[in-house]
């Protein structure tokens, strides 16, 4: 507990430095940077200890306010979520303080790096906090502290617009959680969460808690359709907020709903059934709108809603089988979307970061206008199209290891359970692959347009590559999503307790349950390692031949075209336009607007598309319009006038009193 | 144990060998209902040695994914050749799930593959590896369907197992559901190896073309790679289906390899009939065609479930 609570220090430590050295950015950043990696590299070892089979660590301390109380506690499931944190914690920050370079003369630095120490001290908290009070408190800093590191750019309308957004979403959301456990709380009679779990929710309606906390944590995980300030939020933020926001605090929306789970009474099948469909929505929904983004952080950012939807698949698939009674089938798909939030993060992470590097070489973040990357920025582009592999879930990666995982467990439910089980697993089985088929797509078109190919524009024609400072923690994050792809077994060993801990069963059952197969030497290794193996030994075959052999440069066949240029290539938008115009559904298809070149000399054309969110069209555009015009109305009481306001204040005053003399009235 | 080596070795050699004979049976095939002669049946692997002999031309504008595609795609198809049951065996490489490690390899040369095409900035390349994707987007569920259809019926979890001893009982129980699966996973080994009716592996027609425009600039030991990657992917999905439609494979090595031989064969034949009397879909047409395949499993599936 020491050393976690040496990270919060030091990630405190490094706020007020931040903010004390505020007249000297450089020492701010450097401070600011230095906390923040080394409370990270802190926090880091007794998370994976208590993940590699150590007794939960646990500190109560007195908080002299009313209904509080300080209580953190690491059991497996909270270090589970603490390892992603400090581990891409300590890239990201050493990331920031390259990325940060460019912005040191601007005002505001010092309170962006207080607000980012902070932020890393508040998702700590989140994951770590035993007692409700200090867990909203947390959450709420969250927050702030994110709302303040997205609207870095705040002079950009269109990162005001997103900080609005994200704002409003998460204080909505706060409002469920409010609720949640002010009613936990009531009926267990303290805001700690031991209380609240040894009455297992008392009274309250199993059902009601589970909707509240999927409402309130489901905005923060992106479900759907509580997506919609994701994909505003992560690219408005600079890359290293984005790597942070995607691979952790997104993640903590899906922790506050397990931390609920376990808390309630064992989840009953129909709960496990709505996380799977909401999952399966979000996978699918999430992926389908990556399509059509021409934002290079705006796809990474919708591909994120489709990776939380995987695991909420799992878990839902996860709590659906142990309430059907299927423990192998539980235990298989719950390592699998645990697995799935580490892969998730590393590989997020360094798509993220890579991505932040592009747009830091050619000041853009438009698709379209970059190309011919990987030849300009060999390290840092080679680096995006692992993360674009790994995304997809391709082998040896580490997102193929857990999606593997999910897929197994989906398979075993198809295979064991009756009836409509059976169906159900066997469709989200289907409708998984159906996502997989997409994000290739979708990331070969990222890495496609973005990399590859001629340059597409000046910017990216003349973009540089980074120096070591920034690729160093890409690399170490690239070698990460290698690793857990290739050595998936002792991962899972890691994710096992916590996956115990969510079913109540012994991590070694669970392991047994998943199989020989991830386990060291075991199959899916050996097939991994013997396809990596022949692709390295045909590599060097083709190269021997070509340098006997010899090569010859010439252009490329441009099938009688005689006269190539950047602008002939595929585009980011035709790339994706077969499926969006034939299979995709009409709500997900983009908007074009399209003047065709007409007459015998026909002019200038144009064609625009936009991809517009049905959540956001159909849902909340009408609803939160609707709102404000209601609104408008009670305009006119806050007429801004002082006499005015003492008047209000003295009503309520008047009210109140009389409403406490009517009630202490025998 | 010699014996197990010897099988090993049978499988190895069988994989490493056999794939090139399957596209030379198909364009015989389509020769002889076309009334011509064609071209000798080991053509491919003359053509094979001829291409490791000569030096190569690099586009100006590919660099280093250029190489990804053919190198990749080939030791995917490889790769997952070891999943594949053999004659009359396992396969060298068999685990419960083992059937998503043979999708990703495939999809992994896929990624690749693709990536390749995008790589060297042509505008026809660009539009056949996004129809490349798109398509295979859509086999990928019909294909996770068939393989969980015939994981339902035998009650097995590995490829080998599935379509190893515990095939017979299957037929016998559950003949309509598996027959129909065998109909789909023919259409989705139609789309994965880019044939009549989805692509048309032979037209140089640039606009009607989706894998074969992907690997317009690839060229001597690359453009080795791309064939002999293709043609051990179509050996891949040859074995699948004729393991499961001769209903396990016949007894020891010998019978066994008889029996897989006799299958590709006919896999080849069917490839090239249908290839001979059916006119490439119209774009369009496609992705109904395929989720119609998926439609026929999970038809099959729902056999099962009931």
């Amino acid at each position: 507990m020491t050393a976690f609570l040496a990270a919060l220090a030091l990630f405190a430590a490094g706020a007020l430095a931040a903010v004390a050295l505020s007249s000297r950015p450089r020492l701010a950043l450097a401070a600011a940077t230095a906390a923040a990696a080394l409370g990270c590299a802190a926090g880091l070892l007794p998370a994976l200890r208590v993940l590699a089979g150590g007794p939960a660590l646990d500190l109560s301390l007195a908080w002299n306010a009313p209904l509080a109380g300080f209580h953190l506690r690491l059991d497996p499931l909270a270090a589970l979520f603490l390892a992603p944190l400090f581990a891409l914690g300590i890239p990201a920050s050493l990331f920031g303080a390259w990325y940060l370079r460019p912005s040191l003369g601007r005002r505001g630095l010092g309170a962006f790096l207080c607000a980012y120490d902070l932020f890393l001290a508040a998702l700590a908290l989140v994951f770590a906090a035993r007692h409700a009070a200090l867990l909203l408190a947390a959450w709420e800093a969250m927050a702030v502290s994110s709302f303040l590191l997205v609207s870095f750019d705040h002079a950009d309308a269109q990162v005001r617009r997103a900080g609005l957004v994200y704002l409003v979403a998460s204080h909505l959301g706060a409002a469920f959680l409010f609720a949640l456990f002010l009613l936990l709380g009531r009926e267990a009679g303290s805001f700690d969460l031991d209380a609240i779990a040894a009455v297992r929710g008392g009274a309250v309606a199993p059902a009601l808690a589970f909707g509240l906390a999927l409402v309130g944590f489901g905005v923060k995980a992106g479900l759907p359709p509580l997506h919609l300030w994701l994909p505003e939020a992560h690219p408005a933020a600079p890359s290293h907020v984005s790597a942070l926001m995607s691979g952790v605090l997104v993640k903590a929306g899906l922790y506050g709903i397990l931390r609920v789970v376990t808390l309630l009474p064992p989840a009953p099948a129909g709960h496990g059934a709505v996380l799977l469909g909401l999952g399966l929505a979000g996978a699918l929904g999430g992926i389908t709108l990556a399509l059509g983004q021409r934002d290079l952080k705006r796809a990474l950012a919708c591909s994120t809603i489709e990776n939380v939807g995987l695991v909420t698949a799992g878990l839902g698939a996860a709590l659906s089988a142990r309430a059907l009674g299927a423990p192998a089938v539980a235990a298989l798909a719950a390592l699998a979307a645990l697995f799935h939030v580490w892969n998730h993060a590393l590989m997020k992470g360094l798509a993220f970061l890579s991505a932040g590097a592009v747009v830091h070489a050619t000041g853009t973040r438009d698709l379209e206008a970059m190309g011919g990357l990987l030849r300009r920025m060999p390290a840092v582009g080679g680096l995006l199209l692992a993360a674009c592999a790994a995304l997809s879930a391709l082998p040896p990666w580490n997102g193929f290891a857990s999606e593997w995982l999910l897929f197994s467990a989906l398979l075993r439910g198809a295979v064991d359970a009756p009836g409509a089980a059976a169906l159900g697993a066997g469709l989200a089985l289907t409708a998984l692959a159906l996502v997989s088929g997409l994000a290739a797509l979708a990331f070969t078109r990222v890495a496609g347009v973005a990399l590859l190919g001629e340059p597409r524009s000046e910017a990216a024609r003349t973009a540089h590559a980074p120096g070591a400072a920034a690729w160093g923690p890409l690399l170490a994050l690239g070698a990460g999503c290698l690793a857990l792809g290739l050595f998936p077994g002792a991962a899972l060993r890691l994710v096992a307790p916590a996956a115990a801990q969510l079913l109540d069963r012994p991590a070694e059952e669970l392991l047994l349950a998943a199989g020989p197969a991830v386990r060291a030497g075991g199959g899916l290794q050996a097939g991994v390692l013997a396809f990596v193996a022949l692709a390295g030994a045909l590599e060097l075959w083709r190269r021997l031949r070509v340098r006997r052999q010899g090569q010859v440069a010439g252009e490329t066949w441009g099938c009688g075209f005689t006269v190539p240029s950047a602008r002939v290539q595929y585009t980011a938008s035709s790339y994706a336009q077969l499926l969006l115009s034939t299979v995709a559904p009409r709500l997900l298809q983009p908007r074009a607007r399209v003047t065709p070149p007409q007459g015998v000399f026909p002019g200038a054309a144009r064609f625009e598309q936009r991809v517009q969110d049905p959540a956001e069209e159909r849902l909340f555009g009408p609803l939160f319009h609707a709102a404000a015009r209601r609104f408008r109305l009670l305009r006119g009481l806050q007429s801004g006038k002082l006499n005015l306001q003492l008047l209000y204040t003295l009503v309520t005053l008047v009210v109140l009193v009389a409403i406490l003399a009517l009630r202490s009235r025998p | 144990m010699s014996h197990d080596l010897a099988r090993a070795g049978l499988q190895l050699a069988l994989l490493a060998v056999v794939p090139p004979l399957l596209p030379g049976i198909v364009s015989r095939v389509k020769a002889r209902v076309a009334g011509r002669k064609g071209p000798p049946l080991l053509q491919l692997y003359s053509d094979l040695a001829r291409l490791c002999r000569k030096g190569e031309v690099k586009s100006t504008t590919a660099g280093a994914a250029f190489h990804l595609g053919p190198v990749v795609a080939a030791a995917g198809a490889l790769a997952a050749g070891l999943l594949v049951p053999g004659p009359g065996s396992p396969a060298l490489l068999a685990f419960r799930g083992d059937l998503f490690l043979l999708a990703g390899l495939l999809a992994a040369g896929r990624f690749c593959t693709v990536l390749s095409a995008l790589d060297t900035g042509s505008a026809f390349e660009g539009m056949g590896a996004a129809r490349e994707v798109t398509f295979a987007s859509l086999a990928e569920p019909a294909l996770f369907l068939c393989l969980l259809t015939l994981s339902r019926a035998t009650g097995e979890l590995s490829l080998s197992a599935m379509l190893g001893p515990a095939l017979g009982p299957a037929w016998a129980l559950w003949a309509p559901a598996l027959l129909l699966c065998a109909v789909a996973l023919f259409v989705v080994a139609l789309a994965e190896n880019s044939r009549i009716p989805v692509d048309d592996p032979t037209t140089h027609l640039e606009l009607t073309m989706i894998h074969e425009v992907m690997v317009l600039d690839h060229s001597g030991p690359d453009l080795a790679l791309v064939l002999y990657g293709a043609a051990v992917k179509l050996y891949v999905f040859g074995a699948l289906l004729a393991r499961l439609l001769l209903g396990g494979g016949g007894q020891g090595l010998l019978g066994g390899s008889l029996s897989l031989l006799v299958g590709l064969a006919l896999f080849a034949i069917a490839v090239g009939l249908v290839e001979s009397t059916m006119a490439r879909l119209r774009l369009a047409r496609v992705p109904q065609l395929l989720v119609g395949a998926g439609v026929l499993s999970l038809f099959a599936f729902v056999l099962l479930v009931r």
